[in-house]
């Protein structure tokens, strides 16, 4: 964990700059009240002294010997790499394909992912729960859900 | 009296009455399954319920809110694998009366008679409790109001369970998040980098879905990878509890919902808590306490009674100071604010009937909860087996279409599968999702009354001081806050002194 607590310091660091540095501009002062730039400063201020404060407990604290909180070669974590890659896709299949053809593509993707191997399964998940959410969503609460592009 | 008269008869349309049920049986469902907590379960239909009309929506919620504290106890008892940490001391004795005394449809019915007390009792001290406590807090002005939401940001480090400094980074993280967007005093643009979509702010629903479903299902993922899923198998025997129980239980549900009301109304605790304390007391009080961790109903009843007393305490401080205690109630504020519904003391002066809404909902969502938990225990209890291949792309499609149905907004969307993606290493990383959205949701009320108090006092800080009630908050916050730091010490000197006090016991005999 120790790499690690040492770039969350560093990156919060970072985060604490970058707000000082946009809010430099900001009027110091609006009807005798602090300016819009004074809270965000503040905010800065408070992340700075907690990652000061975690990098230096980092340093003097002994590390606990124990698993690494992130294998990175583990196939937990490689199935959840294929899940990010697969929902981003979702996600970007909604804004062009709409719900319905990016549901039926994306739950067997998923399920498959998890180790379904069943084609009946596939199938069966993709279309059944494609369309129960359909059913409640767009039918039942009248929500409205992305639509493809060509609709 | 004629505003209640008017929500209760409203409540009990049929209409609403079905979405109290449904929000049950979605927080059952949601709470019955491992892995799937009661803080993803809302937060996936939260932007559901907005899509309902009237009271329909708020109603849901509660259903939910209930719903899923009892349905963690029903794979507690069943397969010694608790649906929710809430129902972790439930195992205790649950599981034991089913595998050593074989009558797990006992276990389960004290378990749903235990619920629908604590339930029922929390939902009296709230309509007893709040209206007194909302009289006080309308005094409030604006240093005060700046002191509560410090107040309620200062649970960070209770809610923080493996890092404090992480916990208190994470606050600020959402404290950041809401200054995103327009200064509402000044109406200049903060972080916005001329975007259209950030003038409005950071919807804070999205982020809600992204850190609480979305990563959480993608850990689960990976935590349950290669894990057999234990089965529920047998058949159910009678789920009604028998008089006997009835009198060997109802002191312990007393107490148990006294200690969970009491426990809930305190920000930074939760059903958790309540539960083992809940249990320790029963243990504490019975007249056999070597039987405990066997299979008594008492052991059964206390935490259950406790955990779903917790959801009446925990509306104490949410619906009179606006104070979220927990990530559920945190949840629950988003979902009344996005609704129009800001709580708060003046809720109690303008919005009434929202009131006794939410106070006569809970009723009624735990009186839905005990139906539906005698009439489909044996049902729920199947729904453990639903393959997490199923269950997984399920969640996530109920994340994406939950946002976009929030407002029609594919960066919305965006938003929240950046948020799913960041939480998934914030959680690796021992960070604790609570304390953002507690500032996301809290920064504006801390933000905007900061600043209208130095305008009244002419920029002088003191202002904060010289209010009784802010000091007070101010002091009850940076001891919340330091607490934890110090606790380690504290119970260190304690722990010597009561050594000392025996030692010099016994060298005097």
């Amino acid at each position: 964990m120790k790499k690690y607590n040492i770039g969350i310091s560093v990156l919060m660091c970072i985060l604490a700059g970058g707000i000082f540095y946009f809010t430099k501009d900001f009027p110091k002062y609006y009807a005798g009240a602090p300016g819009s730039g004074f809270w965000p400063r503040v905010i800065a201020a408070g992340i700075l002294i907690v990652s000061v404060v975690l990098l230096a407990e980092t340093f003097i604290k002994k590390e606990e010997r124990g698993e690494p909180p992130i294998i990175y070669t583990s196939q937990g974590i490689k199935r959840v790499y294929i899940l990010f890659g697969l929902i981003l896709l979702f996600g970007i299949g909604l804004q062009y394909l709409g719900l319905v053809i990016s549901a039926v593509l994306f739950i067997p993707a998923v399920m498959f992912t998890l180790g379904e191997r069943r084609v009946i399964w596939l199938v069966a998940g993709g279309i059944g729960v494609t369309a129960a959410i359909y059913v409640i969503f767009a039918v039942g609460l009248n929500v409205v859900l992305p639509k493809a592009f060509f609709m | 009296m004629s505003t209640f008269a008017d929500v209760f008869f409203n409540i009990m349309q049929p209409y609403h009455l079905m979405c109290v049920a449904g929000g049950v049986l979605i927080g059952i469902l949601v709470g019955v399954m491992p892995g799937l907590s009661s803080v993803m379960g809302m937060s996936v239909t939260l932007p559901l319920t907005l899509s309902l009309d009237g009271y329909g929506g708020i109603l849901m919620m509660l259903g939910i809110f209930c719903g899923a504290i009892y349905g963690g106890s029903i794979t507690a008892i069943l397969i010694n694998t608790p649906g929710t940490a809430n129902s972790a001391a439930t195992c205790l004795d649950g599981h034991p009366m089913v595998t050593k005394l074989k009558q797990p449809g006992r276990a389960l019915g004290i378990s749903t008679t235990a619920s629908l007390c604590g339930g029922i009792f929390s939902a009296f001290v709230l309509l007893w409790t709040a209206p007194l406590l909302a009289k006080v807090a309308l005094k409030f002005s604006a240093p005060e109001y700046f002191a509560l939401g410090v107040f309620g940001l200062s649970i960070v480090t209770s809610v923080s369970s493996k890092s404090i400094w992480k916990g208190i980074l994470g606050a600020f993280l959402g404290l950041f998040l809401s200054t995103i967007g327009m200064d509402t005093i000044n109406g200049s643009y903060r972080f916005t980098f001329d975007r259209i979509y950030l003038t409005g702010g950071i919807n804070f629903v999205p982020v809600l879905i992204g850190l609480f479903a979305l990563s959480q299902g993608l850990i689960s993922v990976e935590e349950q990878f290669g894990k057999a899923k234990e089965k529920v198998k047998g058949k159910l025997e009678r789920v009604l509890p028998t008089k006997a129980d009835l009198k060997a239980i109802w002191a312990t549900i007393l107490r148990s919902s006294i200690l969970g009301s009491v426990i809930g109304a305190i920000p930074g605790t939760g059903g958790d808590i309540a539960s083992w304390i809940g249990y320790n007391e029963a243990k504490r009080w019975s007249k056999h306490p070597e039987k405990f961790g066997e299979g008594v109903p008492e052991g059964i009843a206390a935490p259950e009674a406790a955990n779903n007393a917790v959801c009446g305490g925990a509306l104490i401080p949410l619906l009179t100071l606006g104070i979220p205690g927990d990530a559920c109630t945190a949840i629950m504020l988003g979902a009344l604010m996005v609704q129009g519904i800001v709580p708060g003391p003046l809720l109690f002066v303008e919005q009434t009937d929202k009131v006794y809404t939410i106070i006569i909902g809970l009723f009624v969502a735990n009186i839905a909860m005990g139906i539906l938990g005698y009439l489909g225990i044996r049902v729920f209890s199947k729904i453990v087996n639903v393959p997490n291949k199923l269950m997984v792309p399920i969640i996530f499609v109920f994340c994406f279409v939950g946002t976009y149905a929030l407002n029609n907004n594919i960066y919305d969307v965006f938003l929240m599968i950046i948020a799913g993606f960041i939480g998934f290493f914030l959680l690796k990383l021992d960070f604790s999702i609570p304390p953002i959205i507690l500032g996301m949701i809290l920064g504006k009320t801390i933000e905007n009354n900061f600043r209208r108090s130095l305008v009244i006092s002419n920029g002088n800080p003191l202002i904060f001081f010289q209010h009784p009630i802010s000091l007070a908050l101010l002091i009850i916050a940076f001891a919340a806050v330091f607490y934890p730091f110090f606790q380690p010490a504290i119970k260190r000197k304690l722990a010597a002194a009561r050594r000392k006090k025996e030692e010099d016991k016994e060298g005097s005999l």
